[in-house]
């Protein structure tokens, strides 16, 4: 199943000698791959849930804590010059520089929907005049449905689908098609995971879009954070696999409503002939901000593994950002890279601690950030001082009930009330009651005990 | 608790009501006392001050860790199983109060992490009840369609705890009951109050809303207090239908 290397980590790499896996569905589950196959009864291959979360979140903080030595190893293994050629870019401004440099005539890219690119690169290489097509295949559509809620999925158990993702070497594309020729568009790919001992790099596809980027566009970027460099090469293809499976739902929703019309890469002719010396394969690894996040208090942030599973049942997610969703551990990185995100649109339902498989408090995080961050304006902090004295105010509302309930639902007073705590017109306070269920109780038990 | 062994006296939890049921819905409070003692749960009122989640919102860390440690000291007193009412309480004794434990002054870690563990929002107490067979099943026969909405704060307590509470309600004869899971109500809080969230909360419910209005249920049971103004707010169930499982269970045992 996994190409192993034999040569010594010291030879330089060649194009022909790819290093390079893909996560794929197996054969068997992809002939029929759909979101009902995904939850085959039949298939009893089943691991423990729980103790795949465990071993992956172990697995996160010991290979962070090893990061620097990683990324020394994997910066030995890929030589400077040779291919696939390592480039280290501080930001994504360098990222995008490195790739519009590479552009041809047509100065058009392909992207996949990695985060990395989505919400780090995309913004800056549209920018910089690069025309985008999302490389998006409709295979995963399920037959006339399409899914912009997580209940409308069939319940997909992590513990089925892990065994079915098997990964398999990528062909160097050059050794294979020979004389193929390229389109004139420059492919921007996410990376899964990298590993250190080999310089294994991982990818996760689950129809052919990837593998099609790759042999068909004259030049090839794969984009990974740094927190991808994992040490060895079984630790990479595990937190792929779980990338893979915790991501199963995130991925059914995007691939239904809410996929862009774009241009396709049919719409370029295969024109360049292919040369091995142009036609380049480049590892780009990212940092944009990660290190920083990684000595301040929010580096848990950086054991997420990017399986977007935060963002199945997240009810802000689609108005963090005006023009796509986000899940919460992308509106949390972009505040802590880029600032002025919407983080008041946080509900605090928690929902997503508790599917993330690395357990990241997101909304501890979210809430220490959004306080940090606030810049008080006097009505502002009258209005928070105001409603953290729920307890106060409803004590106070009990104690004078009738009166209390008459004016709250009096439309002037509502009116004044808006403007004081923001608190919508529109809304109905609820009408508080008298006496308090404490007294209630007491004269209950007091009446018992008689 | 459920444990046979606790069953041979009567035993006995402290109810952590919270705000709203204090001052705003009394009667949940009084549905669950009658509930649990129907149960032969004997139920005590210990001291207690509102849970603090407002306060951790809007981070007024100094007054939350007063409270928390109020509550703590006086839940410890009491030495036995809490039950909240209120999945939002809950959730904050639960999932929040031990990561305040390391910064409560005179609060034994230990201690407090036992007190804290015996939290149960009271349908997963009753939950726990009829899985062990402990729970009165004398139920009269109710013949209405009722429609389960899950909170957010209940879904991201550990543990499944939605699956127990439904067998549960199942057991009412004649009751059809239905979960639809159509995500967050869009209250969160304090959040769909605010003018600048309405339409963000009102966009976020709309599922929910449309799906109670199709199937026009008989009641609408759901844990929060937040969703069940929301619910009200948005569909056509007038408020009265709208209620805590506990209170159907209250109805259904004729109490």
């Amino acid at each position: 199943m996994i190409h192993k290397r034999s040569e010594g980590a010291s030879k330089k790499m060649d194009c022909d000698d790819f290093p390079f896996l893909m996560i794929e569905p197996s054969a068997v589950h992809k002939r029929r791959f759909s979101a009902q196959v995904l939850n085959d009864p039949a298939d009893t291959r089943t691991v423990d849930e729980a103790g795949l979360r465990q071993r992956l979140q172990k697995m996160r903080v010991s290979s962070l804590e090893k990061l620097e030595t990683s990324l020394q190893n994997v910066s030995c293994l890929f030589k400077k010059g040779g291919s696939p050629a390592l480039i280290y870019a501080a930001s994504a401004y360098d990222a995008c520089n490195i790739i519009k440099r590479a552009c041809g005539n047509t100065q058009s890219i392909c992207i996949n929907k990695s985060a990395v690119i989505t919400r780090e690169l995309k913004t800056c290489l549209a920018a910089a005049g690069l025309n985008i097509i999302e490389s998006y295949y409709t295979d995963l559509h399920h037959k006339n449905e399409e899914f912009t809620h997580y209940w409308q999925l069939p319940r997909i158990p992590i513990t089925s689908i892990f065994n079915a993702f098997e990964g398999e070497p990528l062909k160097s594309p050059g050794a294979r098609d020979g004389m193929k020729k390229r389109r004139d568009i420059v492919g921007v790919i996410g990376v899964s995971a990298i590993s250190a001992d080999d310089g294994s790099v991982v990818l996760i596809q689950h129809r052919q879009n990837i593998k099609k980027i790759i042999e068909e566009c004259r030049s090839v970027f794969l984009v990974a954070g740094i927190d991808k460099v994992v040490p060895t090469k079984e630790e990479a293809l595990f937190q792929a696999k779980c990338m893979a499976c915790f991501g199963m739902t995130a991925l059914l929703m995007d691939s239904g409503a809410g996929s862009e019309e774009s241009a396709s890469m049919e719409d370029y002719p295969l024109e360049i002939p292919y040369d091995k010396s142009k036609c380049r394969l480049s590892l780009i690894l990212m940092d944009n901000g990660r290190r920083e996040i990684m000595q301040s208090d929010f580096l848990p942030l950086m054991t997420c593994i990017g399986c977007r599973a935060c963002m199945n049942q997240c009810p802000g997610s689609r108005f963090f950002d005006t023009s796509s969703a986000l899940s919460p551990r992308e509106l949390l990185f972009l505040q802590l890279t880029e600032g002025n995100m919407a983080l008041d649109l946080c509900l605090q339902c928690n929902v997503c601690r508790t599917v993330c498989p690395v357990n990241i408090d997101l909304p501890g995080m979210i809430l220490k950030l959004r306080i940090l961050q606030k810049k008080y304006h006097v009505l502002n902090y009258f209005r928070d001082f105001l409603l953290s004295k729920m307890e106060e105010i409803e004590k106070t509302g009990s104690y004078f009930a009738p009166v209390a309930n008459l004016f709250s639902r009096n439309k002037a007073v509502k009116k004044l009330a808006e403007l004081f705590t923001g608190i919508s017109c529109r809304r109905d306070i609820p009408f508080f009651r008298a006496p308090t269920f404490e007294k209630i109780f007491k004269d209950q038990v007091s009446g018992h005990g008689k | 608790m459920g444990n046979n062994k606790y069953r041979e006296t009567p035993s006995h939890a402290a109810l952590f009501a919270g705000c709203t049921i204090n001052f705003i819905d009394p009667s949940i409070g009084l549905d669950s006392c009658a509930v649990l003692r129907h149960n032969a749960v004997e139920v005590s009122y210990p001291r207690q001050h509102c849970c603090g989640l407002p306060l951790r919102a809007y981070g007024y860390n100094k007054r939350l860790h007063e409270k928390a440690a109020c509550n703590l000291k006086s839940l410890k007193e009491a030495g036995c199983d809490i039950i909240a009412p209120c999945t939002s309480c809950a959730y904050m004794l639960k999932e929040e109060y031990p990561s305040l434990l390391n910064e409560l002054h005179g609060c034994d870690e230990t201690e407090c992490l036992a007190t804290l563990d015996r939290t149960y929002d009271v349908m997963e107490y009753l939950a726990h009840l009829h899985e062990y067979g402990l729970l009165n099943t004398g139920f009269r026969t109710l013949d209405m369609s009722v429609i389960y909405h899950a909170p957010c704060h209940l879904k991201s307590l550990k543990n499944n705890l939605i699956d127990g509470r439904l067998r549960l309600l199942q057991m009412i004869p004649g009751l059809r009951l239905e979960w639809i899971d159509r995500g967050c109500c869009g209250m969160g809080g304090v959040f769909g109050m605010k003018k600048k969230n309405h339409s963000a909360s009102i966009s976020i419910g709309a599922e929910l809303g449309r799906a109670i209005n199709v199937l026009k249920p008989d009641l609408v049971i759901t844990e929060c207090h937040g969703c069940r103004m929301q619910i009200e707010h948005m569909t056509e169930v007038p408020g009265q239908q709208i209620r805590h499982p506990v209170s159907l269970l209250r109805l259904a045992y004729g109490l």
